[in-house]
């Protein structure tokens, strides 16, 4: 067979316009060397030659390829790495919000840190009260003003760390309400704009690469918020093409939070100190006609860590909710008033007075002289408890300094404030009172601890320091782990300045190349046209 | 593995943050002396650093209420020293000298003489050390008060145990008041009750030294003693049969008072030896707490300029990694 006599050109422009499109990719990753989430792309070419089928006018002898052919641009990504880093990212996610949240907590009830060796904090004044009771001298007014007084700050620090502990509940429960649930729905309205963008794209033939790594940035970022698994579902477009779409569900769950072209908008409801996550729909004119309680289902990501926290009543849970079983804030909240309760009915019990004594010895007839009360009545809590009234406006002293029955004056007597300080080193049992049912009672109980009352309160502040440090170590561990696998991806996708040079120079060498084959082929031309037969 | 340039700045910044974090650590704790800040850095240092200083400030506490208690017995010792050095000076230069024929001038002088010494101690039985009565039991009035020549303790007659309005006081009650003061020997209550080995009682009756009620119709009480005698020395019909019975009850009680003296002085030994206790093992908590919270400066110090050492070769070592790429060579 006859060799076309042009036949050559074909191969050279090929071979240039390929060249070219491959200095251009190397151009496009140069320029993106810093861009977040650009993902080093690369021409997939194949070499070229020409076949025919039917025998009859099949080609014989020499068969030769011709030239090259780009087929498309594709991108250096494994999918399997993106899903790992997306499970991480949703651990590390949880676990950092509840880091955070919980050293807010420590930097309450933590009383380690000390300036200049003066130590202070509830239990250094709960010692200092016992100091001034044991320099009381009984039924001295002015002395008893000095317990007095202590007796007040121990009251006030109760309240100031109630007080802050729940301005942590509210400032998380913001962080959730109008950080991350805003942020999740900003997203997933952004990756349902990227979707229809790259389906777009993708049925005029363009791979939309560019979009596919912002849509994958998006995705990393909602993964710290969700536990998300993404699933990737083929559309056929026609014409024997087809193009992917994607959803993002909840892990293991059917809850879809984005569904190719729609997204599903996420709320926060608050319902007797428990937060609910909900999925939310709308009419069309805008007004809420469902929602959906979806917090159970959501097992990873920053939200679940607000969720814990929020939610968490340790041994004060009323249900067996994973959530509420955590020991969250409402569990230190708690532990808080239980001390104060606890403290205040014993303080109060142990100061009434004897008015009337039996025969042989006993009191009779008690008063009640109560040394704290609630704030507003009701039960003792940390938030309200306070001195009593009637201790606030004694003149006279109000401590009752004794119970046994004497002759003549006893007012120097002071065993009963033996027994007050005593008090201070017997050990108590502490019990969760839970009101299952909400009615106003409580109606089950989970024991505590058996201590003193600085012996419970250490043990709640360690109890925090132990969950502080845990989750310290779980992040950290979750986010190495993370910063390990982003380190494998970046590995295979990111760009190398080094590579690219080495690209640029051999492409530029081989664009040359191809140059010379043309500059070659026309002067064979020249020789054959013009010099022949000359 | 592909390296990449962008995987080797972003892995050398991380190393260099937190090479940082740990050199500002390091510094911290040069700086203050502490192990660690916060409890969640060392839970269990925590809670042992709580149980200690809990202890600690305990023991501040017993040291106070120690000290105090010795001011108090030092103060009861020098009053019941100065009535026991009074009544053996009387007894010696007046009382031991009447017989049956001192004459009545020299009777109205040691009359006169006992007198004195009535007032003197009934001064020291009052006694006030900062707000307490030292012999006052657990009252906070004026315990022993006069009405004629009768004596009475915190309202009662000392003979007959009466009030003014006739009711009678249990004097076995009176005399056993107790003041306890928790000095560290481990304060426990059996219900309502004291243990009584676990406090020191601080209670002085003036009541129990001086004497109280009547014996074969002769009182105990050294005050009412004193007048008896003077009584007698004055009476118009005085004879030694009459008066000696009371010389003799007069010589008994005044050694009980020598012998409660020494007591208070044993009960002084006992504290001396209860603050040395007290002050050792707050010695002893200071070194654990020591040991737990604060750091070996040394090592500190040591940590803090290796860590420093680390953290400039991570920085040298940054201008190599980030230098060159193959771009800088291409011609």
């Amino acid at each position: 067979m006859l060799r076309p006599t042009f036949i050559g050109y074909k191969t050279a422009t090929s071979a240039i316009k390929v060249n070219q499109y491959m200095l251009d990719i190397v151009g496009q990753n140069m320029a993106n060397v810093n861009t977040k989430g650009y993902t080093r792309q690369r021409l997939d070419i194949n070499s070229v030659a020409y076949s025919a089928r039917n025998m009859k006018l099949g080609t014989t002898g020499v068969v030769i390829g011709q030239g090259v052919d780009a087929k498309g641009v594709s991108q250096f990504r494994d999918s399997f790495l993106d899903l790992r880093y997306r499970m991480e990212s949703s651990k590390a996610g949880s676990e950092y919000v509840q880091f955070e949240a919980l050293k807010d907590l420590e930097n309450i009830l933590d009383e380690i840190p000390m300036d200049d060796e003066v130590m202070y904090g509830l239990d250094a004044q709960f010692s200092d009260l016992i100091r001034q009771l044991h320099s009381l001298s009984p039924s001295d007014p002015v002395s008893e003003g000095v317990v007095r007084t202590s007796a007040e700050m121990l009251a006030q620090m109760l309240n100031n760390y109630s007080k802050e502990m729940e301005t942590i509940r509210t400032q998380q429960l913001s962080y959730l309400e109008n950080g991350a649930i805003v942020d999740i729905n900003q997203i997933s309205e952004n990756i349902v704009k990227l979707n229809k963008q790259i389906r777009e794209s993708n049925i005029s033939g363009n791979p939309a690469l560019e979009l596919n790594d912002e849509r994958n940035v998006l995705i990393d970022e909602l993964s710290n918020y969700l536990d998300i698994e993404v699933d990737v579902e083929p559309l056929d477009i026609g014409g024997g093409n087809i193009i992917d779409e994607i959803v993002i569900r909840l892990r293991g769950t059917d809850v879809e939070i984005v569904n190719r072209n729609e997204y599903t908008e996420l709320g926060i409801e608050e319902n007797d100190n428990i937060i609910t996550v909900n999925t939310i729909k709308r009419d069309a004119d805008g007004n809420i006609t469902e929602e959906t309680d979806i917090s159970e289902k959501i097992t990873g990501g920053q939200v679940n860590g607000y969720l814990k926290f929020l939610n968490g009543r340790g041994e004060f849970a009323k249900s067996g909710d994973d959530f509420e079983s955590y020991k969250g804030v409402q569990y230190y909240q708690n532990m808080l008033d239980v001390l104060a309760n606890k403290f205040a009915g014993i303080m109060n019990e142990l100061n009434r007075e004897p008015v009337s004594f039996k025969a042989d010895g006993t009191v009779d007839v008690w008063k009640e002289k109560p040394l704290f009360e609630a704030r507003g009545g009701g039960e003792i809590t940390a938030g309200n408890i306070k001195i009593s009234d009637e201790w606030a406006k004694a003149t006279d002293s109000y401590i009752t300094n004794t119970i046994i029955q004497s002759d003549g004056d006893s007012s120097g007597a002071k065993d009963n404030i033996l027994r007050i300080i005593n008090s201070f080193q017997e050990a108590e049992d502490y019990e969760a009172n839970i009101d299952t049912d909400g009615d106003g009672t409580a109606d089950m109980q989970r024991p505590l601890f058996k201590g003193t009352f600085q012996e419970f309160f250490s043990y709640t502040a360690t109890k925090l320091n132990l969950q502080v440090k845990s989750a310290n170590t779980s992040y950290n561990t979750f986010s190495e782990t993370q910063f390990h696998i982003d380190y494998a991806r970046k590995s295979m996708s990111s760009v190398d300045l080094n590579e690219e040079g080495v690209n640029l120079l051999q492409y530029s060498k081989s664009y040359n190349a191809a140059a010379r084959l043309m500059t070659t082929l026309d002067e064979m031309l020249d020789t054959l046209i013009n010099r022949m037969g000359v | 593995m592909r390296i990449t340039t962008g995987m080797m700045s972003n892995r050398y910044v991380r190393n260099l943050n937190k090479s940082a974090n740990q050199m500002d650590y390091m510094h911290q704790r040069v700086y203050t002396g502490r192990k660690f800040f916060k409890g969640s850095e060392d839970p269990v240092s925590a809670i042992k650093a709580y149980k200690l200083r809990r202890e600690y400030r305990t023991t501040e506490i017993y040291d106070t209420n120690i000290r105090d208690v010795e001011s108090f017995l030092t103060e009861a010792e020098t009053n019941l020293m100065q009535i026991s050095d009074n009544l053996e000076k009387v007894y010696t230069s007046h009382i031991k000298g009447i017989t049956g024929t001192v004459g009545n001038e020299e009777r109205e002088i040691i009359a006169k003489e006992l007198e004195n010494l009535q007032s003197s101690i009934l001064a020291s039985l009052n006694a006030k050390f900062e707000d307490r009565y030292v012999f006052g039991g657990t009252s906070n009035e004026l315990p022993f008060t006069l009405e004629g020549n009768e004596l009475y303790f915190k309202g009662y007659n000392v003979n007959t145990g009466k009030d003014k309005m006739g009711n009678i006081a249990d004097f076995d009650k009176l005399v056993s008041e107790t003041i306890n003061v928790d000095l560290g020997l481990g304060m426990t209550f059996d219900g309502e009750n004291l243990n009584k080995d676990t406090i020191f009682d601080m209670s002085m009756s003036g009541l129990k030294y001086m004497g109280y009620g009547e014996t074969d119709g002769i009182a105990n009480n050294l005050y009412t003693l004193i007048g008896k005698i003077k009584d007698e020395l004055r009476s118009s019909d005085f004879s030694i049969e009459k008066i000696n019975p009371y010389i003799e009850k007069f010589e008994q009680q005044k050694k009980q008072v020598l012998v409660n003296v020494t007591d208070i002085g044993a009960k002084t030994n006992y504290l001396n030896f209860l603050k040395n206790r007290n002050e050792s093992s707050q010695f002893n908590l200071n070194e654990k707490l020591v040991d737990v919270e604060m750091a070996d400066p040394k090592k500190a110090i040591t940590d803090f300029i290796m860590q420093e050492y680390y953290y400039n070769a991570a920085l040298s070592m940054g201008n190599k990694i980030l230098q060159n790429s193959f771009i800088d060579f291409m011609k």
